[in-house]
């Protein structure tokens, strides 16, 4: 874990020295704000939560012995037994095995979908804020129109029209949400573009391209890792709320939303619980989880409540 | 070709929303291999624009004309941008005034060293290494190899400053513009600075461009001077002259308002009224309505640069024909 954040931190450009061997009392930015994050309970409680979610998603083979789809029409609905933990489902799959693999797709679909935004965010909103002029005004505008849908009505509509598959609804929650991080970006170029230290290395003859992504980027990245994450966990939802209206992830890939969708019935809802609770719960963990990281990041990252 | 640097009628003007404000109105002026220049005026005469404009480094809303702007034989108003950006740091480099800000904060100084030397020279890795730790020293950073692997964050502002020098002296450019370098730091720290700003000057043979409004800094550091007044250049000449026989009212004014440490007054003289607002510039001299001099001519026209002795150059009616005529 320790390894893991400070690989993510550590300035990717620094070439350290390899001569003398009294480089190791230096404090880099990646030190402070490790040492500051896990001086957080409550974000390093939310981090180990969210690692077990992705540690269980990727062990799911090991962990059960059901196969992901195969239907047992002899244990319809079975309550959690001994052989079934979590009971089964209406086609009598085990219920376990389907929350695992579920997990699997519903972090997938957060972590691709909110990479995509990201990408396409961080693209936009670094032009506008760099070049400014038309291309912000332009940017800005289409950022605008995009804001003023209403974002689910807009997204069912996506998915009904698309069709429901992964993959659409990966591409339909990364190409509706990109907006906050444009914006984001966009405020943070125009403030480090007026910084002395752009101007410092555009006079030592920097190319634009190197000006915004080696000497602006990792300025502008602290705001942009932590929306990152609570944009994350809002792709979870999002999934979850299209899966379970059955216009995201199609049975039988299972994903947490879907898993979810029985429990419209209300026969199901008032006495069938292990068929809902389990992935309801996962959902909600999951989310909390990567939103105390995200918070946990906020605080080791604001350099105002350095103490 | 003697002259390294050639400028003539260089005029840079931003357009803003509340109108054009000229900046630069049209300065010439011409710099030799290893020798200063010290451009002086108060704060918003143009003297940083004027600086910015030769390293093209003005960007929207400012827009720049020259008539002649040269690096020996490289015109510099007519170079792409990409060649621009080779001559940036290689041949001309900038020390800004705040090294507080003037260093990323999330990168070492040494990557921050190499970068320009990576850029222009070619070296690899180790040298680029190497030669950083060793412009490092040149600047005098005790404990080089250390501080090229610290944050900015971790050094005083005189370390900063050293390192910016390092920097932008690091490729050995002909020409280096320091922004009053010393202006935000302590009394002691600038001594040091200036002397290893003088030092380095005559070892790596650069001409400097030394941008101040503090005459002290400026007469310790350059051989010529040219004063600044609302974009135009009101006097120039050697450092001797100006501070013994400065011709211009204005530059008569500012020698006036230094404190002297050999004289005891009360109170400190300063020159009247202020610098004119560059959207409501006044007719004839900008200068005419501070100056105790003036003259019904002041008030109508430009003056000329008037060559009144060798290397001494004035623009005001007082010194020119014309104006004498007026006078008399």
């Amino acid at each position: 874990m320790s390894s893991f954040f400070s690989k993510l931190f550590r300035n990717p450009f620094k070439w350290g020295p390899t001569n003398g061997n009294n480089n190791e009392a230096v404090l880099t930015p990646g030190k402070i704000i490790w040492k500051r994050f896990r001086r957080n309970k409550v974000a390093m409680i939310g981090s180990v939560i969210l690692l077990i979610l992705i540690v269980l998603a990727i062990l799911a083979p090991v962990l059960t012995s059901y196969e992901r789809d195969a239907i047992n029409l002899r244990m319809q609905e079975e309550p959690p037994s001994s052989e079934h933990l979590f009971g089964t489902d209406r086609q009598g799959r085990d219920l376990l095995t389907r929350n695992l693999y579920g997990g699997r797709i519903s972090l997938t679909v957060g972590l691709v979908a909110s990479s995509l935004q990201m990408v396409i965010g961080v693209v936009m909103g670094s032009l506008a804020g760099y070049y400014g002029r038309w291309l912000d005004t332009v940017i800005m505008r289409i950022t605008d129109m995009v804001i003023s849908f209403p974002f689910l009505a807009l997204a069912i509509t996506a998915a009904a029209i698309l069709g429901p598959s992964i993959y659409n609804t990966m591409l339909i929650i990364g190409l509706l949400s990109w907006t906050e991080t444009c914006r984001l970006v966009r405020g943070q170029f125009l403030s480090i573009k007026q910084m002395e230290y752009i101007e410092a290395a555009k006079s030592i003859g920097a190319s634009e391209f190197r000006l915004i992504w080696r000497h602006m980027m990792p300025n502008a990245l602290a705001p942009i890792l932590i929306s990152a994450t609570l944009i994350m966990a809002t792709a979870i939802l999002v999934e979850a709320a299209l899966s379970y209206l059955g216009l995201g992830v199609q049975p039988p890939i299972p994903s947490w939303g879907n898993i979810l969708e029985p429990a419209r019935s209300m026969t199901v809802l008032m006495n069938m619980w292990w068929l809902w609770l389990p992935p309801g719960f996962l959902i909600f963990i999951s989310v909390l989880s990567i939103n105390l990281v995200g918070d946990g990041l906020r605080d080791a990252l604001d350099p105002r409540l350095k103490n | 070709m003697s002259e390294l640097l050639q400028v003539k009628n260089l005029y840079t003007k931003f357009h803003t929303e509340d109108g054009v404000v000229p900046a630069v109105n049209g300065i010439s002026f011409n710099l030799k291999r290893g020798e200063s220049l010290g451009i002086v005026g108060e704060s918003g005469c143009g003297k940083s624009v004027a600086c910015l404009s030769i390293m093209r480094l003005i960007g929207h809303p400012g827009q720049v004309n020259a008539e002649i702007m040269q690096l020996e034989e490289t015109d510099l108003f007519s170079l792409s941008e990409k060649k621009m950006r080779h001559i940036r740091g290689n041949e001309m480099a900038f020390i800004f005034q705040e090294p507080m800000t003037s260093l990323n904060p999330v990168f070492t100084i040494g990557f921050q060293l190499q970068e320009a030397i990576r850029l222009h020279q070619g070296l690899n890795k180790q040298d680029s290494q190497d030669k950083s730790i060793e412009m490092l020293k040149i600047v005098g950073i005790p404990r080089a190899e250390k501080v090229f692997s610290e944050y900015p964050h971790a050094l005083s502002g005189g370390m900063r400053q050293r390192a910016m020098i390092a920097m932008a002296l690091s490729c050995e450019p002909k020409i280096l513009f320091a922004d009053e370098p010393t202006t935000a730091l302590d009394v002691t720290i600038q001594a040091q600075i200036l002397e290893l700003m003088r030092d380095l000057k005559e070892r790596v043979n650069t001409s400097i461009v030394f941008i101040s409004h503090d005459l002290g800094v400026i007469s310790e550091m350059v051989d010529r001077v040219i004063v600044m007044y609302c974009g135009m250049i009101v006097e120039d000449t050697n450092i001797r002259t100006l501070i013994k026989n400065p011709k211009h009212p204005y530059t008569v004014g500012l020698i006036n308002s230094k404190p002297r440490i050999d004289v005891d007054i009360d109170k400190l003289n300063s020159i009247p009224g202020a610098v004119p607002n560059p959207l409501n510039m006044p007719k004839g001299c900008p200068y005419h309505p501070r100056c105790n001099q003036v003259m019904d001519i002041c008030r109508e026209k430009i003056p000329e640069k008037e060559r009144i002795n060798e290397g001494h150059g004035v623009t005001c009616w007082l010194f020119s024909e014309q104006g004498g005529k007026i006078k008399s």
